[in-house]
């Protein structure tokens, strides 16, 4: 007993720390449910005196529900896809095989990051434009996995270098193809690494605004970062309808978190070694 | 699991591991090729054009070789720019966001948070600024440092800790760190996880043998945690560098570069020639600019680091 | 073994998930296919508040014309005009666009807009084409490229109530040293705390690239004499005005801050709408403002109990000038349905859809302006729009309207923020706009 009262102070620390680094996100919901013309005051008050839920109202009959269904799909898809179908066996290969090339293909997925995402726009949008993929779901979904797929190598790469080479060469000698021994065996026992990795995906591409900007134009494709920006106006900005946006459009990926916390810092752990 | 009978098992019996791995990478190479590579190859053409964002509507403008880059080194928006973009975006965000994500992951892999049962709903708070997407972190930041609605002035001001608001967003004395918090707060969840993984994979026996020697907690932490942090904060260093070095939206949508050009770093001028002055070709050379210099940085960065593994 | 079931499990899910999800895809995708109608994309700016009823006028539209269905986009302005290049560029976009009235001159001679006359010459407008204010900025010779849509200008907004108080008779609009003095006189600290309760007068002050400082600068340099660009009698091209001008300019509003008629923190403010001065004049937290009509109405709604009013802009030396700004709408040189596109325009300007639907926006159309009937709000605007001049200049002078407008207000935030001296940001901004003169005559 007595060890958990000399705990205390760091108990305490911690949860002062976390508690500020919190307070915007609160400040957010309150501001939400605030009317608009009770936002602007000089008066310090922690609830507003009266508390509302027109401004969900107001982005309801905007369609904004449309946005979040919308994201949600493309973001998922583009997750699952990018870690389980297409990241995860380009770390296997890097990890597990020598062959040639090996260097300059991982010299090249670092290369991807070092780019100012803003001067691809215009390119993207051309190639994409010709091959038909202009508002449509998969242009963007396969947008998604693109900006995504070189973090997802580097994280599961670092995973799949924890795991022992034996277990893979058992299931080879069974006569277990690579492709195989990929999804029977290494992400089987990859699971942690691998909500680690969706876990960043999805938070990626749920964020992501200025592709989703220039693809989407139909109102009925746009997604939720979009959806936001669309409500500030030019001639005047309903500040409680965008608080209430925000809110919207911050929570699905907060419970995302909360679901997987446990398996994400497992992932990161286990992966981190041999970093 | 008897598959042998399929194509990929025969190729693997016949002993062809290196166009496996060639056919596992494939759609992966392909993807980036695609995406990041040839749009790369559009961007360094128009960096070599004098064209206006108009006259991308129907060709490529004048070619003019490497007449862009000699005036973006005659620039002194761009050493401005350079300026801001080295020291404050990314030098003061990416120190800030290493030393409070060490000691916040310290803090959260504490027993003392175990024994209290408090370590799980620690680790699952701080997550939440990742989850706000950066439209929306700049959007609320804003109104919470507004000098005269702000919650944070107004709570200053009620404690007596000041009397005239502090103007966080107009001030030039001010407006980097108010920047410098929004994107400290934004990212620090990315370094906190990433350092808490890194302390739980070191073995805890490091730690027992310490004792025995009679270690204290500060011997601890810089002969056992730090060394074996080190691979980890270099990466993570690393990669929150070129993140941030790119970025514009935290600039952009806080102060479109000011007041003035006060805070207009790389980013926002990229955007700025390209999409305000509309001289789309010019843009791209700042782009291409860019791209260079965060490879110089990568090779200098991983060579540097490479060599002292070796001596070390 | 156990384990390995599970795990098959997992991947038939996962296989069941991502076949699903293309499924769905494909066939939202493939949706569009299914019927004949003309498909048309009309496509305007504004967010939803500022856009009610016209999502409704164009449904109506299409209930009246059974073989066509438009589709309504929304593109937020920031980057309305760079999504358009891009499309136009490879041969897409919508049919029927708005414009902000500077762009389409632009629009037009890079060959991405269609040439209108033969249309209305064919299908002509109900009262012709002379009826419409500003046509000229979207004309070239006599080639008609855009039919201006919606029109405004600016206006000094003020609080009765608090004019009434101060004992101040009439708006101070015969001089801008007479304005600055009555803001002063209006700027209050109630309970003597040393922190001011309401300041005297709100303007956008941000140092963003489409900030609302770029019109009080014009408003104020015109009035004494000056303008930006300026045509000599052999067609070329100068600066209209000096650094000193410039610098008076500065001075000026830069006292505001200086003397505390003005809060600071408008240097962070680009929109003429921002919540801070529509509600700050609302509540009473500002004593006079600066804004377009639209902008207005969102004023008085917050609190209808606020007694606003509208005034003329202060008179200088010289002339009194306001800028007549508005959108104009066109069609995509790239549609493929002429003549609905056209009928749908010509849907958007009438009668109906600004007396039913659009009914926050002013139409740019004489007839229709003379017969709106005004609320005495509205004074200002109403005496104001007959002086109002174009920014047609400026749109056909070398140096681009966009690039005198956001090296004006970087410059003037300069000033503000302390970060350059008056003398130092007056000249910078006029060698920067030389340099833009310099650079697009060629002589360098």
């Amino acid at each position: 007993m007595s060890s958990r009262i000399r705990d205390l102070p760091v108990v305490v620390v911690t949860f002062a720390i976390i508690g500020l680094i919190l307070f915007p996100f609160f400040w957010m919901i309150i501001s939400s449910l605030k009317p608009s013309t009770d936002l602007l005051t000089r008066e310090l008050q922690l609830i507003g005196r009266s508390l509302t839920l027109e401004n969900y109202r107001g982005i309801l009959e905007a369609g904004f529900f449309r946005f979040v269904l919308n994201s949600v799909f493309m973001c998922t898809t583009a997750t699952i896809v990018c870690v389980w179908l297409i990241s995860s066996p380009a770390a296997y290969a890097i990890s597990r095989y020598h062959f040639p090339g090996r260097n300059s293909i991982l010299a090249m997925v670092g290369f991807t990051q070092m780019f100012p995402w803003v001067i691809l726009v215009t390119p993207v949008f051309m190639m994409f434009w010709a091959l038909r993929l202009v508002n449509s779901y998969l242009g963007l979904i396969i947008v998604y996995i693109a900006i995504t797929v070189p973090f997802s190598i580097y994280m599961l790469l670092g995973y799949f270098e924890t795991i022992p080479k034996v277990l893979d060469e058992a299931a080879v000698v069974d006569g277990c193809s690579p492709l195989g021994v990929i999804f029977r065996v290494i992400l089987p026992i990859s699971l942690p690494g691998l909500v680690a990795t969706s876990a960043y995906t999805f938070a990626v591409t749920w964020n992501e605004f200025v592709f989703a900007l220039t693809l989407m134009t139909q109102t009925e494709k746009k997604t939720v970062p979009v959806g936001v920006a669309n409500f500030l106006g030019q001639y005047t900005t309903d500040w409680g309808v965008v608080m209430a946006a925000s809110v919207v459009a911050t929570v699905p990926t907060v419970i995302f978190f909360l679901l997987l916390q446990r398996h994400l810092v497992a992932g990161l752990a286990a992966g981190a070694v041999k970093q | 699991m008897g598959k042998s009978n399929n194509l990929w098992g025969r190729l693997h019996r016949s002993h062809r591991p290196r166009f496996h791995a060639y056919g596992l990478i494939l759609p992966a190479v392909a993807l980036l090729v695609f995406f990041f590579f040839i749009p790369s190859l559009y961007n360094i053409e128009l960096s070599l054009h004098k064209i206006s964002l108009f006259e991308t509507a129907k060709g490529r403008g004048e070619f003019v070789g490497l007449e862009n880059f000699i005036k973006v080194t005659e620039d002194p928006a761009f050493y401005n720019a350079l300026k801001n973009t080295v020291l404050w975006l990314t030098g003061a965000t990416v120190v800030f966001r290493i030393l409070l994500g060490l000691g916040l992951a310290l803090l959260l892999n504490s027993k003392a948070l175990k024994r209290w049962h408090l370590a799980g709903m620690g680790r699952i708070l701080i997550f939440v600024p990742w989850g706000v997407p950066p439209v929306v972190a700049v959007t609320i930041w804003k109104w919470m440092l507004h000098s005269r609605y702000g919650v944070v002035n107004l709570t200053l001001q009620n404690l007596g800790l000041i009397r005239q608001p502090i103007f966080f967003l107009t001030d030039i004395s001010v407006v980097w760190l108010s920047i410098i918090l929004i994107v400290v707060w934004r990212e620090l969840p990315f370094a906190v996880v990433s350092f808490l993984a890194g302390l739980q994979s070191i073995p805890q026996e490091l730690y027992e043998v310490a004792r025995i020697d009679g270690a204290g907690w500060f011997h601890e932490l810089r002969y056992v945690t730090l060394p074996l942090l080190k691979p980890i904060i270099t990466i993570v260093g690393f990669m929150i560098t070129i993140w941030t070095f790119n970025n514009f939206v935290y600039v952009w949508l806080s102060t479109r570069g000011g007041p003035g050009d006060f805070t207009h770093v790389l980013g926002t001028n990229v955007y700025f020639e390209s999409f305000v002055n509309y001289k789309v070709g010019y843009g791209a050379t700042f782009g291409v600019i860019m791209t260079v210099i965060m490879m110089g940085f990568a090779l200098v960065y991983f060579s540097t680091l490479f060599k002292r593994n070796i001596t070390a | 073994m156990k384990l390995m079931r599970i795990e098959k499990r997992k991947l038939i899910e996962l296989v069941l998930v991502v076949g699903l999800s293309l499924t769905l895809t494909l066939v939202t995708g493939m949706a569009g296919f299914a019927q004949d109608k003309i498909s048309l994309i009309f496509r305007q700016n504004d967010s939803p508040a500022d856009a009610t009823g016209l999502s409704e006028a164009v449904q109506e539209f299409d209930r009246k014309h059974p073989n066509i269905k438009v589709q309504y986009e929304v593109v937020p302005w920031s980057d309305a005009l760079t999504q358009f290049v891009r499309e136009a560029g490879v041969g897409g976009g919508p049919d029927v666009l708005q414009l902000a009235f500077v762009w389409t001159m632009d629009l037009a001679k890079a060959g991405t807009l269609v040439k209108l006359n033969p249309l209305f010459e064919k299908y002509p407008l109900p009262r012709g084409i002379d009826d419409f204010v500003a046509l000229e900025l979207g004309k070239m010779g006599d080639d008609v490229y855009g039919i201006p849509w919606t029109t405004d200008t600016f206006a000094m907004i003020y609080r009765k109530d608090f004019f009434a108080k101060a004992g101040i008779v009439g708006f101070p609009d015969d001089s801008w040293s007479h304005f600055k003095e009555v803001a002063k006189k209006l700027t209050e600290d109630r309970d003597g705390d040393g922190i001011i309760d309401r300041y005297g007068f709100a303007f956008p002050a941000g140092s963003g690239p489409t900030g609302g400082m770029w019109f009080l600068v014009n408003y104020f340099i015109w009035s004494h004499g000056y303008t930006f660009m300026k045509q000599n009698g052999d067609g070329t091209w100068q600066l209209g005005v000096d650094a000193e001008a410039i610098a008076e300019a500065m001075r000026y509003f830069n006292s505001f801050f200086e003397e505390g008629i003005s809060p600071r923190s408008l240097i962070a403010v680009d929109s003429w709408g921002d919540p801070e001065i529509l509600h700050g004049l609302a509540k009473g937290d500002f004593a006079m403002g600066f804004m377009p009509p639209q902008s207005f109405r969102a004023a008085m709604d917050a609190n209808p109990q606020a007694p606003l009013a509208s005034a003329q802009v202060p008179a200088g030396r010289v002339t009194r000038r306001t800028h007549l700004g508005g959108r104009t709408l066109a069609i995509n040189k790239n549609t493929k349905h002429l003549k609905e596109s056209w009928e749908l325009l010509k849907w958007m300007c009438s009668e109906h859809v600004f007396e039913t639907y659009y009914r926050q926006q002013f139409s740019a159309q004489k007839t229709l302006l003379e017969k709106v009937s005004y609320a005495s709000e509205y004074e200002g605007y109403v005496k104001l729009i007959p002086q109002a001049q174009t920014f047609y200049e400026y749109i056909v002078s070398p140096v681009r309207v966009q690039t005198m407008w956001s090296l004006t207000n970087r410059e003037f935030a300069a000033v503000y923020s302390g970060q350059k001296s008056v003398e130092r940001a007056s000249k910078d901004l006029l060698e920067a706009i030389e340099e833009a003169l310099q650079e697009a005559t060629g002589k360098s």
